[in-house]
């Protein structure tokens, strides 16, 4: 559950890539006890300023060997919902009607 | 002329003697000797660490000697192959067409002006519609009924039995080349709900039959088809550029292409040829396909003199991004992002009161279009719409559409939080192409023939043809069924028909003549605009007269200046680079010069049609007319003339045996 936790702290904190995050390490256990409602306190008045290339590299690397440590031990990903083994994370790509991945459709 | 001499003109020319150079000069003057030796031990070997001497002399065949070959020369050199069949193009259709080809021990020849898996297949997330019954009750038969009416009874019922019955088996093969679908628990084909999917004729709820690779299909299929057609020894052409077809008397002996890696000419031979090239986004200002589509294999066709079919049935996208062409999901306006226009105002209650920017896509597509038109437009030029997000809270957006702000922020340079994205509707499929029939054979009309004729030796297969599944309008997930059922159908066809180690006819004299004059007349073309000017002006002329909104002015008008274009294009085209290697400004041309044929007889095609159906809605003839309309546009183009000649074929309405499947008589399509 601890990798699990982590892979979506991750993959939140990636997709959230514009707000600068408090923690620095994505490792420390402290990430665990973060919760969404700590994330929520980040304003609402003005967005802040889009983050460096570098760094969101660096966070996709992190991310990327986070998932494949998670599917050596764990197997493929398996969607909690519906089952499905080797599908997307994240939320359902057909949920609006379309494929959607990322804000983007993609017509097949 | 050895490496010495070779280096000691290019300084003495330029005079750029500084002290460095004499110094490096002479460091190589000790050093003579050993080059020399070393370039001896090199000779007829093909070294990796290249010396300016080996790039500039050595060709394919070992050391030229003499002036440099061919530069600037006017001869074409050209190399002949000959094969039991060509595919051209690999993408999704080509390689399972060579796949299908060579598997059955035909000596097949892939030809493709890109590297098989940078095909724009590889941009299909989503996935394949096939009746497997793995995740609730499903019957082929109702998802042709769903092809059938979504396809506003304009697909031929016979290549639509074809094809859902088919599906089952295809995607079971896939499976079993490797494709890495996502799965159930006990291993069979994971299977999602997809739009336009219905379970019982219609009656019945929605059906679950997409099957998918994560969100990944076109790529992992486009990967395992280049990998198993590999393993079977299919011989790839990569970066050839096929510029025309080789007719004899009304059938196909084969193609005649420019290599761009090393600026010859390639005539190929054979029994069959398999155009796979795709469609032709690229005739529009907006469009999500690559660059690459150009419809090359459409042009080719109707350079032979063959008619294009119902290439006027084009499918957009309401909310594409202003200038890179990706498309914005739904889910922003059903998240409550509304659209603007110039004047600030939300457009859409205007359009459509009671659902206003929830209407369907059609409707807001033509609704941004006319805001358009009537000067509403926003930017420098006036020319798209605005979808505002900057009313919702960003914790919203992150929670239910994680990786939007990112997109927006790459591909529109926006952020959603501060302003709204520019985004006009967008093209992303061609229901047209070169008309076949269910087994991928391309067939044309005589002149005062009341059936079909089959061009021996061509077959189409993909987006490039029409066969006609889609009809007026695709289903999602049927492309990429489409694509395969249709690639193996061709490789079905072609290995049924063709004895093995069947003789060969010598190609007629002069073949790929007049291909090469035109490749030499655009490689020095001189004229007054650049092919980008011209591209541009041609994409601007069909955005806004043969998009969304049609109306008899404005198609009207479309025509003429379609027409202005075509002319403009032959006379005033210029282009700069007059090398023959990796010459993108020629490929380029010969590119929109296939463009421009496509554009042409679509907007012709789209002004004569009077009715709407699917993708074609007109303003001034609102309803579909099955009693005058029901029918297939064939198109012709006489390039020399720019004349549009267009002839009707009637639908298929019957299936392929009625015990199987019964046909679907016409009805009003609403969903």
């Amino acid at each position: 559950m601890n990798i699990s936790k982590q892979l979506l702290n991750g993959t939140q904190r990636l997709c959230r890539f514009i707000k600068p995050t408090s923690s620095s390490s994505i490792t420390s256990s402290s990430t665990m006890n973060r919760s969404f409602s700590t994330r929520s306190h980040h304003d609402h008045d003005s967005p802040p300023p889009p983050m460096d290339a570098q760094e969101k590299k660096r966070l996709e690397e992190e991310l990327k060997q986070m998932e494949e440590e998670y599917e050596r031990e764990h197997g493929e990903y398996t969607n909690p919902k519906t089952g499905e083994i080797g599908g997307v994370r994240g939320p359902e790509p057909t949920r609006y009607g379309d494929w959607e991945r990322k804000g983007r459709t993609s017509d097949f | 002329m050895n490496f010495f001499e070779f280096f000691a003109n290019m300084f003495v020319d330029h005079q750029q003697l500084t002290a460095d150079f004499v110094i490096i000069f002479e460091m190589l003057s000790i050093s003579k000797n050993i080059v020399k030796s070393s370039l001896k031990l090199s000779n007829g070997v093909r070294s990796f660490h290249s010396s300016a001497q080996l790039m500039v002399n050595q060709s394919r065949t070992g050391f030229e000697k003499g002036e440099s070959q061919g530069q600037f020369s006017r001869a074409y050199p050209v190399i002949d192959h000959t094969y039991d069949a060509i595919v051209v193009g690999a993408g999704g259709a080509g390689l399972r067409a060579a796949l299908g080809l060579t598997e059955k021990g035909l000596k097949t020849a892939c030809i493709s002006k890109l590297f098989p898996t940078r095909s724009h297949t590889v941009a299909a997330q989503g996935g394949i519609n096939a009746a497997l019954a793995n995740a609730d009750v499903d019957d082929w038969r109702w998802h042709a009924y769903d092809t059938v009416k979504g396809s506003d009874w304009l697909g031929d019922q016979d290549a639509i039995h074809y094809m859902c019955r088919e599906a089952v088996p295809t995607v079971l093969e896939l499976e079993q080349y490797g494709v890495p679908f996502s799965r159930m628990d006990d291993g069979r084909i994971y299977q999602r709900a997809f739009g336009g999917q219905s379970k019982n004729f219609g009656k019945g709820g929605q059906a679950t039959r997409c099957c998918a690779a994560a969100d990944r299909t076109g790529h992992a299929l486009l990967h395992t088809l280049y990998g198993q057609s590999l393993k079977h020894d299919t011989k790839f052409f990569i970066e050839y550029f096929v510029t025309d077809l080789i007719m004899e008397n009304g059938e196909c002996r084969g193609v005649i292409a420019y290599c761009m890696e090393d600026g010859t000419i390639h005539r190929f031979r054979s029994h069959a040829t398999v155009l796979a090239t795709g469609g032709y986004g690229r005739a529009y200002f907006s469009a999500t396909s690559a660059h690459t589509c150009t419809g090359d294999g459409n042009a080719m066709v109707t350079r032979a003199g063959l008619p294009c079919q119902d290439l006027e049935f084009v499918q957009f996208h309401p909310t594409g991004i202003y200038g890179s062409g990706c498309l914005i999901t739904e889910g922003a306006r059903g998240e409550g992002g509304y659209l603007l226009n110039s004047e600030g105002e939300r457009f859409m209650p205007r359009y459509a009161p009671s659902v206003a920017d929830l209407a369907s896509r059609d409707v807001v597509s033509r609704s941004i279009t006319m805001e358009i038109l009537a000067g509403r437009g926003v930017g420098p030029e006036k020319d798209h719409a605005l979808l505002n997000l900057t009313h919702l809270s960003p914790d919203i957006i992150e929670e239910r559409l994680p990786g939007i702000r990112e997109t927006a922020m790459i591909f529109a340079g926006v952020d959603i939080t501060k302003e709204p994205i520019p985004i006009l509707p967008t093209v992303h499929y061609n229901m047209g192409g070169v008309p076949t029939n269910y087994k991928g054979e391309v067939v044309t009309r005589q002149p005062g023939e009341k059936t079909d004729t089959v061009v021996k030796g061509l077959y189409a297969a993909g987006e490039a043809a029409c066969v006609s599944v889609h009809g007026a309008n695709r289903l999602g997930a049927n492309s990429l069924l489409d694509i395969v059922v249709f690639g193996r159908a061709c490789a079905n066809t072609i290995a049924d028909t063709l004895a093995k180690d069947t003789p060969h006819r010598p190609l007629p004299a002069n073949a790929g003549e007049e291909s090469i004059a035109n490749l030499d007349k655009v490689r020095f073309a001189d004229g007054t605009r650049s092919t980008a000017e011209l591209r541009l002006e041609m994409q601007k002329v069909m955005q806004r007269h043969a998009a969304v909104f049609r109306d008899g002015p404005i198609l009207k008008e479309g025509v003429t200046n379609i027409d202005k274009f075509a002319q403009s294009l032959k006379t005033d085209l210029k282009t700069t680079d007059r090398n023959m290697i990796w010459n993108s400004d020629l490929v380029e041309s010969l590119e929109l010069q296939n463009l421009m044929t496509q554009a042409v007889l679509t907007m012709h095609s789209a002004e004569a049609r009077k009715e709407s159906r699917g993708a074609h809605a007109r303003e001034d003839f609102t309803e579909r007319d099955d009693v005058n309309w029901m029918k297939h546009t064939l198109s012709y183009l006489d390039v020399e003339t720019g004349k549009v000649t267009l002839d009707y074929r009637p639908v298929i309405g019957h299936t392929l045996d009625e015990a199987e499947m019964h046909s679907i008589p016409p009805a009003k399509r609403v969903y």
